[in-house]
């Protein structure tokens, strides 16, 4: 036993001198190779049009760019970033690069660092008050009736000292905005457009095309009042061409087309509205502007149609078999009256759409449903070589070749044979049998060999969420 | 030179004082492996697998009722680098010193719990970064499988599973196909 003593402890003291020494003194090294190495970069680098001036008490999002390996720059990089700001700093900056500012003024450094490459932007919080917007956006806004734009707006705001200072409004302050529009032509209130903010991003929505005002109405802490900027002029072009309903499964919006579908009742259908623009090139291309469409249908009490949550589809849902409802659509100004409201959510009228008699700036399409009664799949049913199987039941084959017939039977009374669909899966369970080929080697849907190996086949046959087992006793 | 460091040098010490204090003719039985293995360098955000040889020799008690415990040195020397991007990463060389435990005695296939201790050398190069090599030792761990041939008894085929290193950001993990020859 003295041999045992002495192998129990020199193992006892091997654990105890290894249970210390895990280094880490090196990770640091590749695990930042690691992180450059997995977004490809060689360089990373802000934004030229990061924001160096902020106003104190409200937040940035700052965004990252790279260059990649190969040369490419100006690649935006999303992840391991790690952001910091100056030590000391009243603000600070969360791991998704939202810089907070503090109550005071301040001159901080943002760091951002991915790996062991690092980027720094040197950011004034500055005390300066806000007192209006002065300039709509600004990057210049182009857009067609459907279509949105992002408004960046510009705001004056002014030191203690009196001296002003020109930059974009606020991540605060653009969020209590109010937004007024007038047609240029009578200044009356227009339905033209719309101004959405929405998690401090504002948006011009156009719902038809002509001249509009907009004004920004806001508190000013600088005047300690409600104050309203001047006049912005915006014109909102009319380079629509062509507009059609579309399912929302289609892939291709150039050629797709709605047509006038069936639908069960109870069933629910996705469409699109979508529309063909042309640029000044000449050039067109089509969008989904169902969100910025009107929408209506001709009998609410046939169909109910409402808007996906993020209103880029219209879902219409069949109410009564042996109906035929109209599901119309139109972008621009038309008949029907809609309110302030309705514009704000989406316009979806229990009521037929149509452009206004004489209007140039509306387009609009119609779809006609068919409803009829609700068909669903009952049940399936096999033939092997003729015989008729049951689910789940043993059928002797004496045949070398097992050819399988599946037949789908349906609520009203029909049937059709889906043996060769697309949509029906054969599991072959055992190797009693195999699958038979054609000549170019395709598999041939439900068509076995015995593969010499007697037995019970089990192929389990699916189709349309039903599943019917077919059994089979192979003598050979 | 830190403690850390010198730790390395006394693994080979310690399996020649273990190798002393067996007589390997009486009381051990020596064995051989060789094999390949696919290491897996990760990290969170990204990973890489270099192939390496697996050259190991050991001991397997014989005696005392220690048939069940087994010690191995094993070498692995890189054979292929691997690339994650344009980071190009290799092991040229991985030591260790294993204690493998035998929890199935009385099946054909044997397993092996194992505790040791790895240093792992890896080389890394990336664009405008000089090419440099980092060192990461501390304790590993792993399950091991094998088999010895109906026909050939002293001949076993093995696997191993290890996790050679486990740092904070960092795991170097290995995967042993390999032969094993009881002398």
């Amino acid at each position: 036993m003295h041999f045992r003593a002495v192998y129990t402890f020199f193992f006892y003291i091997l654990l105890l001198l290894l249970a210390g020494c895990s280094n880490t003194e090196d990770e640091e090294d590749l695990v930042n190779l690691f992180a450059v190495a997995s977004l490809d970069l060689v360089a990373i680098n802000f934004p030229a049009d990061s924001e160096t001036l902020v106003s104190t008490d409200t937040f940035v999002d700052y965004r990252l760019e790279g260059t990649k390996s190969d040369g490419t720059s100006n690649v935006p990089i999303t992840k391991n970033i790690s952001w910091s700001v100056s030590s000391g700093a009243a603000s600070s900056i969360n791991s998704n690069g939202r810089l907070t500012t503090g109550s005071a003024g301040e001159v901080i450094t943002l760091t951002a660092r991915v790996g062991y490459l690092t980027a720094s932007l040197e950011v004034t919080v500055s005390d300066a008050r806000f007192d209006r917007v002065v300039q709509l956006s600004s990057q210049p806004v182009e857009l067609n009736r459907c279509q949105s734009a992002r408004l960046y707006p510009v705001g004056r705001y002014v030191r203690d000292d009196g001296t002003e200072e020109i930059r974009a409004v606020d991540n605060t302050i653009i969020n209590t905005i109010t937004w007024l529009v007038f047609n240029a032509e009578d200044s009356s209130p227009s339905q033209r457009a719309r101004v959405r903010t929405e998690n401090s991003i504002a948006t011009l929505q156009a719902f038809a095309s002509g001249n509009i005002i907009l004004r920004a109405q806001a508190y000013s802490p600088y005047n300690d009042s409600i104050v309203t900027s001047g006049d912005f002029s915006q014109t909102l072009d009319n380079n629509l061409i062509n507009l059609k309903l579309c399912r929302q499964s289609d892939t291709s919006l150039v050629s797709c087309t709605l047509g006038n579908p069936d639908l069960g009742e109870n069933q629910t259908l996705a469409v699109v509205s979508l529309a063909e623009y042309r640029d000044s090139s000449g050039a067109s291309n089509w969008e989904n502007i169902s969100a910025l469409s009107k929408w209506g249908i001709d009998n609410p009490s046939y169909a109910e149609i409402s808007l996906s949550a993020d209103r880029s589809w219209l879902n219409i849902k069949a109410l009564q078999a042996g109906t035929s409802p109209t599901v119309s659509v139109a972008c621009g100004t038309i008949e029907q009256s809609i309110t302030d409201s309705q514009l704000e959510e989406g316009v979806v009228l229990t009521e037929a759409v149509s452009c206004a008699s004489g209007s140039t700036d509306c387009d609009a399409d119609s779809s006609q449903i068919t409803i009829g009664n609700s068909v669903s799949l009952s049940s399936l049913s096999v033939t092997a070589n003729g015989l008729a199987l049951q689910d789940n039941v043993e059928l002797g084959i004496n045949d070398t070749t097992v050819i399988l017939r599946v037949t789908a039977h349906y609520s009203d009374g029909s049937s059709k044979d889906v043996t060769t669909d697309t949509e029906t899966l054969y599991n072959r369970r055992n190797n009693v049998l195999t699958e038979d080929t054609d000549q170019s080697g395709q598999v041939i849907p439900g068509q076995y060999i015995a593969d010499q190996s007697p037995g019970t086949a089990e192929i389990q046959i699916t189709y349309q969420g039903q599943t019917f087992t077919a059994l089979m006793a192979i003598p050979f | 030179m830190t403690e850390i460091s010198k730790l390395p040098r006394t693994v080979p010490r310690l399996l020649l004082l273990l190798a002393l204090c067996c007589p390997a003719a009486s009381l051990a039985e020596a064995y051989a492996v060789a094999g390949m293995a696919i290491a897996r360098i990760r990290t969170d955000t990204g990973a890489t697998s270099p192939l390496l040889a697996d050259l190991r020799l050991g001991y397997r008690f014989d005696r005392f009722n220690l048939d069940n415990h087994k010690l191995e040195l094993a070498l692995m020397p890189g054979l292929r680098d691997d690339n994650l991007n344009q980071l190009v990463t290799d092991i040229p060389l991985s030591t260790s010193l294993f204690y493998r435990y035998n929890v199935t005695p009385h099946y054909s296939i044997h397993t092996d719990l194992i505790l040791g201790y790895s240093r792992t050398d890896v080389t890394s190069s990336y664009v405008n970064v000089p090419e440099f090599t980092d060192s990461f030792h501390g304790i590993s761990f792993g399950v091991g499988f094998e088999e010895s041939l109906k026909s050939i008894p002293q001949l076993a085929f093995k696997v191993d599973i290890m996790q050679l290193y486990r740092g904070s950001q960092l795991r170097i993990n290995t995967l042993t196909l390999g032969f094993r020859y009881a002398f």
